[in-house]
């Protein structure tokens, strides 16, 4: 049972990839370049996430 | 004249775009308690751990095959209820193995509270700024693209610290498609709402279990 699980989970992330590729590709292509701003913006809200996270892994 | 023309026009773009909002958020929050719903079911009924990868392939063929069909009629709000209803469904046994756990429930809670906090927060961000993330696009599909192989090859191997890498990448990646995908409905690039709602619904379910998982290995210390 736990087998097919687990060979099931696999065609499913296998059929996702198979979707997911070509879209990914013709995003990566057509999407603008963000500007050195840009980035560090969003870095600086992945840190502020990041944070929030640790906090709640220390109120469990 | 002219002047007047191109304000005509603006103010009929904010209105669209307002109404795209409002009708997104609308149906998101009724699709979320409709999964809910049935997550509780699926709960009560004590379904088995297979029912999450049926619904959720069930799910896939719906989100993939039939809604870019019927995404621009009435029909679409059926299968967007469908889509969600589904992931609900599949979601159950994994809150039902959560909540067995010695403090299962606080576990849920938090994790329920931090993904609308998470939500909140960055929609709340994208909204108010109206900043343009859409140069995220091409980094978050490939950085999503990493972590699906990382996740199949995890299947085999079942190491918990990838296992944990994995989560907390999804809930980068899924933060970044949250200020992605509201920018994308502020800045025209995404001008159907329930082509937004179902994304919108599917990155809130990513980062729930995501966080689910991160919090679960956390209180096993």
């Amino acid at each position: 049972m736990e087998l097919a699980l687990k060979i099931g989970t696999a065609a499913l992330l296998v059929a996702m990839l198979i979707f997911l590729i070509p879209q990914a590709k013709n995003i990566y292509s057509n999407t603008r370049k963000g500007t050195t701003s840009e980035w560090l913006n969003f870095a600086l809200i992945t840190c502020g996430v990041f944070f929030f996270i640790l906090i709640l892994t220390k109120l469990v | 004249m002219q002047g007047n023309t191109i304000t005509a026009r603006n103010s009929s773009a904010i209105l669209a775009t307002n109404k795209l909002i409002r009708n997104t958020y609308i149906l998101l929050s009724m699709t979320l308690l409709f999964s809910a719903l049935t997550a509780t079911l699926a709960i009560t009924l004590r379904l088995p751990p297979i029912t999450n990868l049926i619904a959720t392939g069930g799910a896939l063929v719906l989100m993939w095959f039939v809604l870019p069909r019927t995404a621009n009629s009435s029909a679409g709000i059926g299968v967007v209820f469908a889509t969600t209803g589904l992931l609900g469904l599949g979601l159950g046994p994994l809150l039902s193995m959560y909540l067995s756990m010695p403090n299962g429930p606080q576990i849920v809670a938090t994790a329920l509270g931090g993904t609308g906090a998470i939500f909140l927060g960055l929609s709340g961000y994208a909204l108010t700024t109206k900043k343009d993330f859409s140069y995220l696009g091409g980094f978050l599909f490939t950085g999503f693209i990493v972590v699906l192989l990382a996740s199949l090859l995890n299947i085999f191997l079942g190491i918990p610290a990838l296992s944990l890498t994995v989560s907390a990448a999804v809930i980068m990646i899924m933060s970044g498609f949250l200020l992605y995908q509201t920018s994308a409905m502020v800045h025209g690039g995404e001008t159907n709402y329930i082509m937004a709602t179902i994304g919108l619904y599917v990155t809130i379910l990513n980062l729930f279990t995501s966080l689910l998982h991160i919090l679960g290995f956390a209180s096993n210390d």
